[in-house]
């Protein structure tokens, strides 16, 4: 489970950032990202996806839901904890990790 | 005479084993309602029940405990479930949870056998999924209703899924193109047309496994079953997609997938609850420096 | 406190398969199992089976004293596997048998003397010992390398049947 090189430049601007793999997609687990989402600071658990799955190119799953942003909201479970996440299409896996999270919170401001 | 005597053959403990077995039934609807009764009949002592729908008047073809009143009144299923079980075992241990079973996940941990009537095949992945991290033994059924010219096929399948034994992905029930068309639909399954005799065939296979993983009753133990059951011939066989699997070792949910990625031992303190009061209390630490 | 350990029906099979095999001199084989942690909040932890590695014929060393005596190379061995996925690790030997088996005074001292040393390549995770019979087993868990071990309260073999045995029930 050794990370992947696009995963040192995530650790550097989030230090406390983990690499996590379930069924061979690699994610970055975050304890607590902080990032504006409807107008307001928040901060929260988030776990990135930076790879191919259910349909979408890469995804941002979420601690909690952000209400009145992003659309279609669904629970899913990735390493035995609850996520939120929300349709959010067109984010490629060839861009570096730290723009891929850039695009999904975009969604969210 | 004690009210389980005619089962005794399922062997000498059986009833004491069934009493203390704790089973996890995610989704009320026409297979978990089914598999409510014939389970409280046959002696488990402590269940969990979780679906987050309400019954409607289309559900009562086939929703075993639903009636017009309950209909009329929007009851939740997993209520209708739970009288059904207190109306067989008074004494039984039930706890309901009204939501999504995502929001139960450490209930869920605690149950020996958690039995999945899910409509989605998203939602069938996940849950098998957690239940592979989680070492626990999934039951998993579902059935369909589909127009072949003139004629309707219905079928379905019911799998016992165990550690380190094929899965739902290995016997081709979730696709990873099945995944990426309910995603388009955003999760949704649809109304799929549904009707009460196959699944209450299915659920009794699926009561069938569960008696063969708690009891001793039987002399070859499986280590995993896959049946199919076709309505149009009313036959259920194991798949020959079994079969052809022979022993090979499931290769979707890698055994280091098992537990939590961020558990730290350091942070606990002492004793077992102790682990978790250091983990909140870390967690909130962290919260109060990243704000400032 | 609880801690219960849940081992894959199909991998238990597996390690007492294992540990049956003879060794040229040693007089009991030893493997190494790695274990995925969970901490319910109902308290206590629960042990995930993950992988199980036996230790190789040429890292046995020829200690008569003692059933089996493992060098450096199969302790290293072990810890590469549990520090992959920050695992716990557990030094696996049978004592073969019916019934809860109990650890000998040699797997007391022996396991004092190496487990601790565990802790210094994966903090995270709490390392132990397990002693398995034909039908049943015994643990002991270290939470840090400077605390006395506690006793695996139970084990859970997750396979057609579901069986719970051994340790303190």
């Amino acid at each position: 489970m050794s990370p992947p090189a696009q995963f040192s430049p995530v650790r550097e601007t989030w230090p406390d950032v983990e690499y996590w793999e379930e069924a061979g997609i690699p994610y970055v687990h975050f304890p607590v990202l902080r990032f504006p989402a409807a107008g307001q600071e928040t901060a929260m658990a988030a776990l990135l996806c930076p790879r191919r799955r259910d349909g979408y190119d890469t995804r941002l799953f979420l601690e909690q839901q952000i209400s009145g942003r992003g659309q279609n909201w669904k629970r899913h479970t990735i390493r035995g904890r609850a996520w939120w996440t929300f349709s959010w299409g067109g984010v490629s896996a060839d861009l570096p990790w730290e723009e891929i999270l850039a695009n999904h919170l975009r969604a969210l401001q | 005479m004690n009210w389980l005597s005619r089962q005794s053959f399922l062997g000498p403990n059986s009833a004491k084993i069934l009493k203390s077995a704790r089973i996890g039934i995610v989704g009320l609807g026409g297979g978990g309602s089914h598999i409510a009764q014939q389970t409280a009949h046959v002696g488990i002592g402590k269940f969990l029940l979780i679906d987050p729908d309400r019954i409607e008047n289309h559900n009562l073809n086939r929703l075993v405990g639903g009636t017009a009143r309950a209909a009329w009144r929007r009851a939740r299923k997993v209520k209708i479930a739970r009288q059904l079980i207190k109306g067989i075992q008074p004494r039984a241990d039930v706890e309901i949870v009204c939501d999504v079973w995502q929001a139960a996940l450490d209930k869920l941990r605690e149950c020996d056998v958690v039995i999945g009537c899910v409509d989605s095949f998203g939602e069938r992945d996940q849950l098998e999924r957690f239940c592979r991290q989680n070492l626990l033994p999934y039951i998993d059924i579902g059935m369909a209703v589909t127009a072949v010219g003139p004629e309707y096929l219905v079928a379905g399948q019911a799998l016992l899924s165990m550690p380190d034994e094929p899965c739902l992905r290995c016997v081709g029930v979730v696709t990873d193109e099945r995944l990426e068309e309910e995603a388009r639909n955003y999760g949704d399954a649809g109304e799929q047309p549904q009707v009460v005799w196959p699944n209450g065939a299915l659920a009794s296979v699926a009561v069938g496994f569960l008696m063969q993983l708690l009891t001793p009753w039987h002399a070859a133990p499986l280590s995993g079953a896959f049946r199919e059951y076709d309505a149009n011939t009313n036959t259920v066989r194991e798949s020959p997609k079994w079969r052809t699997l022979g022993a090979r070792k499931c290769p979707h949910h890698p055994s280091n997938d098992r537990g939590d990625p961020s558990f730290d031992i350091r942070l606990c303190s002492d004793g077992g609850s102790g682990v978790k009061r250091s983990a909140a209390l870390w967690g909130r630490i962290r919260k109060i420096f990243s704000r400032s | 406190m609880r801690a219960e350990l849940k081992i894959a029906g199909r991998m238990l099979a597996e390690i007492r398969s294992d540990l049956k095999r003879p060794h040229t001199f040693a007089h009991e084989r030893v493997g190494f199992l790695t274990a995925g942690i969970v901490a319910p909040p109902s308290g206590g932890l629960l042990l995930l089976s993950r992988e199980y590695a036996p230790v190789d014929d040429e890292d046995y060393l020829d200690e008569p004293g003692v059933g089996a005596m493992i060098g450096s190379d199969g302790m290293r061995k072990g810890l590469q596997m549990a520090y992959r996925a920050r695992s716990a690790l557990l030094h696996v030997h049978t004592h073969g048998g019916r019934g809860i088996p109990r650890f000998s005074g040699i797997d007391i001292r022996e396991s004092r003397k190496f487990v601790p040393s565990f802790f210094n390549a994966i903090p995270q995770s709490p390392h132990g010992a397990v002693v398995l019979s034909n039908d049943s087993a015994s643990g002991l868990l270290w939470l840090g390398p400077d605390r006395s071990p506690i006793a695996v309260t139970g084990f859970v073999r997750v396979g057609v049947p579901l069986q719970r045995f051994g340790g303190l029930q």
